[in-house]
């Protein structure tokens, strides 16, 4: 065995020993490293899969800004780190896409060995960029006090030509600012600039926009100088020979997904990304959150996706594309969407269709040919996911997502509609029909008359569905917009009723069986007893149940909400048992708007049932929302029920004294609590303090807008009882403990935050990058807001080499994110069964 | 118990629940059987390594595994418990024979441990104090080192 002392040998070029010096010992932790036996193995040592696992926790803590750099060490980390940093490519801006253009042209360039290619480099960077700051802005507050000055509204968007031609109009229709109906102004105004927008010179993202000599199109450059690179797409749009041909793309062959901007940022030859990126699985057009300043607090922007944006990248969308997400999609971009999933098949005969002369056989034959593959199909495309813009939650147009789009879906896996004008129950019933494989559905606030028989309809003819996910359907005839509009159920030429015909779906199926589905969620719904009682019976495999109620303003929810009793969450109990006989493994999470019906005697059915029973349990209601107060009783009786809750939400529960909160938060009632939200309660710092120092479980604790819980507080905690809030590994708080402070930013639920910013020689040792605003995870579909941030600390006694207690947080996160955390908001739970269940790997 | 010599010939008893920590030794002692008590051989771990690896794998023996949907979650190199940092206090030369160690014995926490610690040594350096701390030699030609800086302008410049 080798001695301690041996001196260390010179390394080959990349990497040498370990350097001993004292820049070293620091940064193992800080103290004075002990050494077993020589070093003989340095950094140089590890494999490059080791290299990348290391890098990785780096990219993963910092921005790609930061961790670009490392690509500069050696060749060696260059070539560990640049898959790292391409693989998931986010650009927030005009000047990012172009510069992201830019380097992926020199890229090439330099890997074919081509320097001439560099000649449009430079029209690249004469692109006319959007100015972002010319983009139409929406002033919420304004939009606030719109029942008394609705012109505040208009004054608040940003002066532009377009926007005054597009207030000229609404002035000629003043009632379509008509108080009573204001989001349906707002959505005709925003149209009229839209419309405008169109008609203005044409965009610039396929050709160059101006300089000193006419410029080629982009076939043209393709033709010119990329001919001698094998084509990447073949005649069935995958990749010819792939890993030969990605030889050529240097680091552009990393790219597998691209954020963009919705809006046009008019960079010149950008529809060469079609063609240089030839492992490109997934572009999400994504909505862009301006900076926030005091001057303009609760600004939006306002962008629709430009139409040009999405024909530029429609031939890799059409070829190659698994995943595709689309926000902001507005009526007047919406027919460049469905042109996407137009296939050559026409509907001419539809009139025929709906002949009283035609019979139920021709129909029957009609729908079934209709339904065989058409000669055009988006064949790769597994995951779509589609917004509408963000102000409005419905809009009216006459063209619905005809069922015909599906047709050219056979292999999606995931869908998510968001405010989309989907059709009617029979457009639903079309999309079963087509698409066999949906595993994940989200169909939220979406237009077009859709009811509650469209859930059952997917849960009964999609079986190998596995989360299903509805909000904001009503059956009162319309869906839970507030736009209640005529339905155009015959816009697919009738072939939804048809397709519905031959499915035989009843008004209201009943639920049958089903394996597969593991996850519900039910938001603002029209549901009854009776059906929580079937989703009991037939949900074999049913892990995670989500019924909440958020719009206290709509009588037709009001009434739900009232209507339903015990009976809507007693038959959960059986299922949390585990079902023993039946195989079942029993439902573990359950998040519910506790409702006047309920009883605590419900609730103590469903958490002591079986040997295992309920370990997540969501009890959170909206501050602002009048609905799901639960009443201190049932905390004070039923408290020793709660035994098995391993994470616990009680956001919102304002209305719950200290004194309550106290009784129930104990390790008796909870032994095994892990994580707990008390977020906007009247809980105080010493019933947090109990239940810290009696819960050694307890891993995670938000406390954001506790009124009696201060900073001064928390800190009185860690110097109190400095061992037990060591193991707090996640601290939600909106109390900076000691550093400078950013600028105060908005969290998803509108409430101002703050984040500790840059921490130099400080009690902080140091400042880590938000665990979620540089994850690639969260790259996927992002719902919300992540701008969290972490410090650590440590305090060293170095006379007895030992890591003493820290009177400091661990893990503090300035952000509303403990939702996000666990997994519990709507996204977390979409992306979570996505992950798990389809074969969608980016 | 079950025996493991290390490349330098020295033997270590160890309990089960413990050597069943690595995944190599666990699917070893599956393929031999119970009966057999012959030493398992691991030629790429020093004694000296090894037994660090012991004493971190006594030291995680009643550790809960970890659940499923944890392993989904957003990697942090933040996340190391105190009595993993004090472990992890060693030189360079023992850490990465650790996570080598680690590799080869399919001990996944251990290796998670090892890596996230040198992260944590890597965050916050510029280039020049990374390849000072690792002693890394910057082995690009002007041009190469021209060229990594042109293809990643789209990243470093926002």
């Amino acid at each position: 065995m080798l001695g301690n002392t041996e001196t260390l040998e010179t390394r080959a070029i990349g990497a040498g020993p370990a350097n001993n010096d004292a820049d070293a010992s620091q940064a193992i932790i800080g103290c004075e490293a002990t050494s077993i036996r020589s070093a003989r193995r340095s950094i140089a040592d590890l494999p490059p899969e080791l290299l990348s696992l290391i890098l990785t926790y780096v990219a993963t803590a910092y921005s790609d800004r930061d961790s670009a750099r490392f690509v500069r060490v050696c060749r060696r980390w260059a070539a560990v780190m640049t898959p790292l940093i391409w693989e998931n490519v986010v650009l927030l801006s005009p000047l990012q896409v172009m510069r992201f253009l830019r380097s992926v042209v020199q890229t090439v360039a330099y890997n074919n060995n081509k320097p001439h290619l560099l000649q449009i480099v430079s029209s690249i960077e004469s692109s006319s960029l959007t100015d972002m700051d010319s983009l139409h802005k929406l002033d919420l507050s304004a939009m606030a006090t719109m029942n008394t000055t609705p012109v505040a509204f208009v004054e608040n968007l940003d002066n532009h030509e377009l926007m005054e031609a597009a207030m000229n109009i609404n002035n000629m229709n003043l009632e379509i600012m008509d108080v009573e109906n204001q989001i349906a102004g707002i959505a005709q105004l925003m149209h009229n600039i839209v419309h405008l927008a169109r008609t203005a010179p044409s965009p610039t993202s396929t050709m160059p926009s101006h300089s000193a000599a006419p410029c080629p199109s982009v076939e043209v450059i393709l033709a010119q100088f990329f001919e001698p690179i094998p084509s990447i797409n073949g005649n069935d749009g995958k990749l010819s020979n792939a890993q030969e041909s990605s030889q050529h793309f240097g680091a552009a062959k990393f790219v597998k997904i691209l954020t963009l901007p919705t809006f046009d940022c008019k960079v010149n030859y950008l529809a060469l990304l079609n063609e240089l990126l030839p492992n490109l699985q997934s572009i999400h057009f994504s909505h862009i959150q301006p900076d926030e300043s005091p001057s303009k607090p609760n600004t939006t922007l306002f962008t629709p996706i430009s139409s040009s944006l999405l024909e530029t990248f429609t031939p890799i969308i059409t070829k190659r594309l698994t995943k595709l997400s689309v926000e902001d999609i507005f009526p007047t971009t919406w027919p460049s969407l469905l042109k996407i999933f137009s296939t050559p098949s026409s509907p001419s005969s539809s009139e025929e269709a709906k002949s009283p002369s035609f019979t139920e056989t021709q129909r029957y034959k009609r729908a079934k040919k209709q339904t065989q593959p058409p000669q055009h199909t988006l064949s790769n495309l597994r995951s779509i996911n589609l917004e509408a813009v963000a102000t409005t939650d419905s809009f009216g147009h006459p063209h619905k997502l005809s069922p015909h789009a599906f047709s050219v879906l056979p292999n999606l896996e995931a869908a998510r509609f968001d405010g989309i004008a989907l059709g009617s129950d029979a457009g639903i019933a079309a999309m079963c029909m087509f698409c066999t494989n949906l595993k994940v559905i989200a169909l939220d606030y979406c237009a077009g008359g859709l009811t509650m028989a469209s859930f059952s309809i997917m849960w009964n003819e999609l079986r190998v569905l596995s989360f299903l996910g509805v909000a904001g359907i009503v059956n009162d005839g319309h869906n839970h917009a507030h736009m209640h509009e005529n339905e155009n159920v015959d816009e697919d030429g009738g072939m939804g009723v048809m397709v519905a015909n031959v499915l035989k779906v009843p008004a209201m199926p009943r639920l049958q069986r089903h394996n597969n589905v593991r996850v519900v969620r039910l938001v603002d719904c029209d549901v009854t007893d009776g059906l929580f009682s079937e989703i009991a019976e037939a949900g074999n495999s049913l892990d995670m149940l989500r019924f909440v109620f958020e719009d206290d303003e709509c009588e037709g929810i009001l009434g739900i909400v009232e209507r339903l009793t015990d009976a809507a969450i007693a038959p959960f109990a059986y299922m949390a048992g585990g079902m023993r006989r039946q195989k079942r493994k029993g439902l573990r999470r359950m998040a519910f708007t506790w409702c006047p019906g309920f009883s605590g005697d419900a609730l103590k059915s469903v958490l002591e049932a079986g040997q295992e029973g309920i370990e997540v349990l969501d009890l959170h209601k909206d501050v602002s929302c009048a609905l799901g107060a639960i009443p201190a009783q049932i905390f004070e009786d039923y408290g020793q029920y709660f035994v098995r809750i391993k994470v616990l939400n009680l956001y919102g529960q304002t209305q719950l004294s200290d004194i309550t909160l106290s009784t129930f938060l104990t390790s008796k009632n909870l032994p095994v609590l892990e994580s707990v939200c008390l977020n906007d309660t009247q809980v105080t710092a010493s019933t947090l303090m109990s239940l810290v120092e009696s819960t050694n479980t307890l891993r995670a604790l938000s406390v954001i807008s506790c009124s009696n819980v201060m900073l001064d507080d928390l800190k009185r905690m860690f110097h109190e009882i400095p061992k037990h809030m060591a193991r707090i590994r996640r601290l939600y708080t909106e109390h900076c403990w000691n550093s400078k402070e950013k600028e105060g930013s908005e969290n998803h639920n509108g409430m101002a935050t703050n984040s500790i910013g840059s921490v130099g020689g400080g009690i902080l040792s140091g400042i880590v990058e938000s665990s979620c605003s540089g994850s690639k995870e969260d790259q996927e579909i992002i719902g919300t807001s992540h701008d969290a941030a972490e410090g650590e600390s440590e305090v060293l006694n170095k006379s007895d080499n030992r890591v003493q207690p820290n009177p400091e947080p661990l893990c503090i996160i300035h952000d509303d994110l403990w939702f996000v955390d666990e997994g519990l908001d709507i996204m977390s739970l979409w992306n979570e069964s996505v992950r798990q269940v389809t074969s969608i790997k980016v | 118990m079950v025996k493991i010599t290390s490349s330098d010939n020295q033997e270590f008893t160890i309990a089960k629940e413990i050597a069943n920590q690595s995944v190599l030794i666990k699917n070893m002692l599956e393929d031999v059987g119970e009966a057999d008590d012959q030493p398992i051989p691991l030629p790429n771990v020093s004694g000296a390594i090894l037994q660090k690896v012991i004493e971190y794998a006594t030291m995680h023996k009643d550790d809960p595994p970890a659940a499923p949907e944890e392993e989904t979650r957003p990697k942090s190199s933040e996340d190391i418990e105190e009595r993993d940092k004090e472990f992890m206090n060693v030189d360079q030369g023992t850490l990465f024979e650790v996570i080598l160690a680690a590799n080869y014995l399919d001990m996944k926490n251990l290796l998670d441990l090892g890596c996230k610690t040198v992260a944590n040594m890597i965050k916050g350096k510029s280039v020049e104090e990374i390849r000072k701390t690792f002693n890394i030699v910057n082995d690009f030609t002007p041009e190469e080192e021209e060229q990594i800086r042109k293809e990643n302008e789209w990243c470093e410049d926002r």
